[in-house]
């Protein structure tokens, strides 16, 4: 009995303790963020004087950082949801079928892609592109004192490693979907125009015609908090790495497995979420 | 050192630290006056890598003080302790340098972080870093692509970047070839006659340290065992001082438990 309490209880407390330090994390870039942000307010009213100027965003880094995360990644997420789109528009043909109405094959496409396969699974290709590698970047330079070396510098590493890491996820990330939403809706449109036979026109003005922008923005909504979770995680795992080379495979592991976790639990969420506003 | 007015830069008062119940340091004390270079030795586990951990503001104490140039460190707010942090600098065992950035802007990170300063001027204070440590390569190499021993010169360079007053070395001689690590003692020696700064170095290497030392203290199982000069140290009658400096085998240092209870370690009825 002790031991089965033991085994449920040590992981979650140890999840527990996680999500602690990440939101930890999270509000020490929020307040790093805010300050820069806040600067040239200070500094309009006069205030400037009384308040402790504190080193801004680096703008250079974050642009590195988005270079990284978004060029590299956009041909694997754009070729997996032009695979993605084919095999829906070929799924929902086989149903549609039977009711004799295969040109909603692009409405469903469309919607489906755009509220919901497009982010989610953006964000699952990337979890290993942004949380993987993130992980295993920074928990290596953890290993190596780098850290250590930087702290003891004066450098914040959470100014100076993670806030430009969260801000170029969080810029690139629902640009790469757009992009990836786009390339499934070809995809899509590849199997209706050539294997069941739709017309072009009619397929790309009823695509159209189905998304309102409360699917657009809803779905931007969503890879916005897939990347902070995406970002938030790698951060998280990467520098509470312990024990060299061994402890950067372990850190790399449970960043890409607890970020798919946790945006599969943050879609369902916001499904949920957008339902009850919206429809209900 | 005999210097008339000897100004303390670092005063430890009773520092203690346990780990889980484990006492690591108990009850340290020692002081270091400006200009001088300090050795603190002992043998693996003896705690002198989490005094220097406490020295430069990663670990916190369970009780003690730590005055570090006139401050009290346990009580000073982030921002301050930031302040300070620029005026000492560090040599990591491993150099712990930036992997993703060439030397040159290893060494430029402190300037381009910490003083506003033109891009030529920094670039010619990272040349004029770079020399003072005997850098003889070009600036423009990755870490991953230099010797170990070229790696700690390029860490010192980076340590020295922003001037300080005060330098810490951690192990500044482990893995180095004996050539290497006669350079980089007589690199401390030079820094300290040149920048007059004040250096803690931490080691367990016995020539390097009476190459380098002003003064030496000697830790224990988490105690000062000895403090003094290197010439006390040489005439010391400590057995477990004496062992150590000369690396015997027999002493106390590696008194090995008796027959008796080696038999029972062995059974595991201890």
């Amino acid at each position: 009995m002790g031991t089965l309490l033991a085994a449920i209880g040590r992981p979650a407390l140890a999840l527990c303790q996680g999500v602690g330090q990440s939101f930890w994390l999270l509000w020490d870039c929020g307040l790093w963020i805010a300050s820069w942000v806040a600067w040239p307010l200070f500094w309009a009213t006069g205030l400037s004087g009384r308040v402790r100027r504190r080193r801004g965003v680096r703008i250079h880094a974050t642009a590195e950082q988005g270079y990284r995360v978004g060029p590299t990644s956009l041909p694997i997420s754009c070729l997996v949801l032009f695979f993605l789109g084919m095999i829906l528009a070929l799924q929902t043909a086989y149903i549609l079928k039977k009711f004799g109405v295969t040109e909603y094959v692009s409405n469903l496409v469309s919607v489906a892609i755009i509220r919901e396969l497009g982010p989610l699974i953006t964000a699952l290709v990337m979890s290993g592109f942004i949380s993987g590698s993130i992980a295993a970047e920074l928990g290596t330079m953890q290993v190596y004192e780098e850290i250590m070396a930087l702290r003891t510098s004066a450098i914040h590493p959470n100014r100076f490693l993670v806030v430009p890491r969260l801000l170029a996820t969080m810029i690139m990330l629902p640009c790469v979907t757009i992009f990836a939403d786009l390339a499934g809706i070809t995809g899509g449109w590849v199997i209706g125009t050539r294997i069941l036979q739709l017309n072009s026109d009619l397929f790309i003005s009823k695509c159209f015609e189905a998304v309102v922008a409360k699917d657009i923005y809803t779905g931007l909504v969503k890879s916005e908090a897939f990347a902070l979770l995406l970002a938030l995680i790698g951060c998280h795992q990467g520098l509470s790495t312990k024990g060299g080379a061994e402890g950067v495979g372990r850190a790399t592991t449970n960043a890409v497995v607890l970020s798919i976790l946790f945006v599969i639990v943050a879609d369902c969420f916001f499904t949920f979420l957008f339902y009850f506003l919206f429809e209900a | 050192m005999d210097a008339p007015a000897r100004e303390p830069v670092i005063e430890v008062v009773n520092l203690r630290k346990a780990f889980k119940g484990q006492p690591v340091l108990k009850g340290i004390t020692f002081t270091v006056y400006r200009g001088e270079t300090l050795v603190i030795m002992g043998g693996s586990g003896c705690g002198k890598s989490t005094l220097l951990g406490h020295l430069v503001g990663v670990l916190r104490p369970d009780a003690g003080e730590i005055r570090l140039l006139g401050e009290d460190i346990l009580r000073l707010s982030t921002w301050k302790m930031d302040e300070l942090k620029k005026r000492f600098g560090i040599l990591f065992q491993s150099g712990a340098l930036y992997n993703s950035m060439s030397i040159a802007e290893n060494v430029a990170l402190p300037l381009l972080e910490h003083a506003r300063l033109d891009p030529g001027i920094i670039e010619l204070m990272v040349k004029m870093k770079l020399k003072m440590v005997g850098w003889t390569r070009p600036d423009t190499l990755k870490p991953s692509e230099i010797s170990g021993g070229m790696r700690k010169r390029a860490g010192l360079a980076r340590a020295i970047a922003l001037d300080p007053e005060v330098l810490f070395y951690d192990e500044p001689t482990a893995g180095l070839d004996p050539i290497a690590s006669t350079e980089i003692s007589q690199l401390i020696v030079d820094l300290r006659d040149k920048l007059r700064v004040t250096s803690i170095v931490v080691t367990h290497d016995m020539t390097s340290a009476f190459h380098v030392a002003d003064r030496m203290v000697m830790l224990h199982v988490g105690e000062v065992r000895m403090a003094g000069t290197p010439q006390e140290f040489r005439k010391s009658e400590d057995p477990l001082v004496r062992q150590f400096i000369d690396g015997s085998l027999e002493g106390p240092l590696t008194a090995h438990a008796s027959s008796e209870d080696y038999l029972r370690d062995l059974l595991g009825e201890a």
